[in-house]
């Protein structure tokens, strides 16, 4: 019986911890901000078949196509643009831009409502484009084609000696062209080289390791296709007609998806998957969602030391982000309490002022010094908490270190 | 019955800040402060019962992300039903019913998401693990709601509450409307499923060879 209660005991204690990190205090300031009224359903249906109206005759109406400028000029679909000395801004109104590098010439040929289709006469060109629902666009290189849906990647064209270069630095791509068979399906942190007139393919990673990402398979390369110029740091990636799914999704091996077996939750198989998929290849290729959730994955595990690679691979990657400043919490819960804790937590208040872990934080920063011992830093920090927090969760421990009565 | 405490702004509070100050009443008061709309009323009411409602939310349904929306349809939907209530001293159990109901539609949601084949149960992971959380606990944990999940949610209930929580027999039996001799028959019938299914489990088989409740 004991063995059960303990067992019964673990399982509250644990879920106690974790419903301890869901915030609600956003059902209070929503009551205060609007007070729920009954609802009328006779006026919402009403009010629901206008919008369908709406909706349906907005819905017949075609979608325009993107504009775009040059340089702040609107641009003319068809219409040449040369950059010469300096880069040039190419901006489309979806919020996709262009920046053709110095030297280049490329041609706005065709715009869509999703998106447009770009020349690449000569030169190369910075591409950002927006991750859009239904977001088409394709970048044309001599016979090279690179299809995006929402990206961040350099694409290159030399005509004398006919080479292509893809550098892909967010999202997804699909290269089409020739020595390419169905294709190439590129992931994030990939190097693409092509020669048209060798036929060589080099698919490597940024950092020179081996571009084992897309999850080649051997025996799909076909016999025929030039072999990587280096063997052991490259490889050719072709991709497997269009049913292949990205590395991300599944293993080469078909062996279970870490996602899937998270979603069970079942965290130690998930981390067995990821590991088998390979822990630095994920951390080049994932979003930055999916490397957070990785970490959940892996703290929920017990993996420590791994949860810690991937924040911090968050940090380093998508510095900047809200998602780098979520890592730094993180990385603050998994810091023995001190100063390296104290600090991930200023770090997420100082990235995320109004974020919806902000009150936590500031509490923990208080733990933290108050267990690094830094009494001036303590203090400080329940000062701070309590003029911002003064009912706040950690309202007692501020009043505790700065030597207060409790408040009734 | 209790008095409010009046309304007041501090001196150095930032312009157009309202502070309301802590709320003394008792339940009555609370409720009557609550069907008048007062502020400070829905306040208190939000301060004394939202752990209680994500307690009871989380053991149904598991520390998942959408957790806090539920929070806040339960507590929408009782200030709305705030006037129909007529005894203050069942605030409490009052509220409990209605986290349980709409832990129960939402069960039912996802069992029929589930049925479809829309929801894969591809949930966020939970928020955050505590420092020194217990690994293998939280391991024991999400099997415990993946096995769950199979479950009726009449009979899930009734184990997370009784079994996970460690609530009183006849509270369970109350906040979810039945009389003792049902909450038994669905207790005995959820325990026993579950021990049949966690059997099969390699983690929890191991929590289980030991003996004890569910043995």
């Amino acid at each position: 019986m004991k063995r059960l209660e303990r067992l019964t005991d673990a399982l509250r204690h644990e879920q106690d911890a974790q419903l301890d990190a869901i915030d609600v205090s956003r059902t209070r300031e929503l009551l205060l901000k609007k007070r729920p009224r009954p609802v009328r359903k006779l006026p919402l249906l009403v009010a629901a078949a206008a919008m369908v109206v709406v909706a349906l005759a907005w819905w017949g109406r075609a979608a325009p196509p993107v504009t775009f400028t040059v340089a702040g000029v609107v641009g003319q679909p068809g219409a040449w643009v040369a950059a010469r000395a300096e880069p040039l801004d190419v901006a489309f109104s979806d919020g996709s831009r262009f920046v053709l590098q110095p030297d280049s010439r490329v041609r706005v040929d065709e715009t869509t409502a999703h998106g447009a289709r770009v020349i690449v006469e000569r030169g190369g060109l910075d591409a950002d484009v927006q991750h859009l629902e239904d977001a088409a666009w394709a970048v044309r290189l001599g016979p090279y084609e690179v299809h995006v849906i929402g990206t961040r990647f350099t694409a290159t064209w030399n005509a004398s000696d006919e080479r292509l270069r893809v550098v892909l630095h967010e999202g997804s791509v699909e290269v089409v062209g020739p020595h390419l068979g169905d294709g190439i399906r590129m992931v994030p942190g990939q190097r693409l080289e092509v020669s048209q007139g060798s036929g060589e393919v080099v698919l490597r990673s940024l950092d020179g390791r081996a571009a084992t990402t897309a999850a080649p398979i051997p025996s799909q390369i076909p016999s025929s296709r030039p072999s990587a110029s280096v063997p052991g740091t490259a490889v050719v990636v072709p991709v497997p007609p269009r049913a292949a799914t990205t590395a991300t999704a599944s293993t080469s091996s078909g062996a279970p998806d870490w996602r899937a077996l998270a979603a069970e939750r079942r965290y130690k198989d998930a981390m067995v998957a990821a590991k088998a998929h390979g822990i630095g290849r994920l951390m080049a290729e994932l979003d930055a969602g999916s490397l957070l959730q990785l970490a959940d994955v892996s703290r929920f595990a017990g993996d420590g030391p791994t949860a810690i690679a991937l924040l911090q691979t968050v940090r380093s990657r998508f510095a900047g982000s809200t998602s780098a400043a979520r890592a730094a919490f993180l990385l603050g819960t998994l810091s023995p309490s001190g100063p390296a804790a104290a600090q991930w937590f200023t770090t997420y208040v100082a990235e995320a002022p109004s974020g919806a872990l902000v009150r936590e934080a500031r509490g923990r920063i208080i733990e933290a010094h108050v267990a690094g011992g830094s009494t001036a830093a303590a203090r400080a920090a329940a000062t701070a908490y309590l003029q911002s927090y003064p009912q706040g969760p950690h309202a007692a421990l501020a009043r505790r270190t700065l030597g207060l009565a409790e408040s009734p | 019955m209790g008095k409010l405490a009046k309304r007041t702004r501090a001196a150095d509070a930032p312009r157009g800040v309202v502070r309301v100050l802590p709320f003394e009443g008792d339940d009555d008061a609370l409720l009557r402060g609550l069907v008048e709309g007062q502020p400070i009323a829905t306040a208190a009411f939000c301060d004394r019962y939202s752990d209680h409602v994500k307690r009871v939310l989380g053991r149904i349904l598991g520390a998942d992300s959408e957790l806090l929306d539920l929070h806040q349809e339960v507590f929408m939907k009782a200030v709305l039903a705030a006037p129909k209530l007529e005894d203050a001293r069942n605030l409490r159990g009052w509220l409990t019913v209605i986290a349980v109901n709409r832990a129960k539609t939402e069960l039912r949601k996802r069992a029929r998401r589930r049925w479809f084949g829309l929801d894969p149960g591809a949930k966020e992971a939970p928020e955050a693990l505590a420092p020194g959380a217990d690994a293998d606990a939280a391991e024991a944990l999400a099997r415990t709601y993946r096995l769950l999940d199979e479950m009726a949610a009449d009979d899930r209930i009734a184990f997370t509450l009784r079994i996970i929580d460690g609530m009183e027999l006849s509270a369970v039996a109350a906040a979810c409307n039945v009389s003792l001799a049902t909450i038994k028959r669905r207790l005995q019938r959820a325990q026993g499923r579950f021990v049949q299914r966690a059997r099969r489990d390699e983690v929890l088989r191991d929590w289980l060879q030991q003996g004890g409740r569910w043995s």
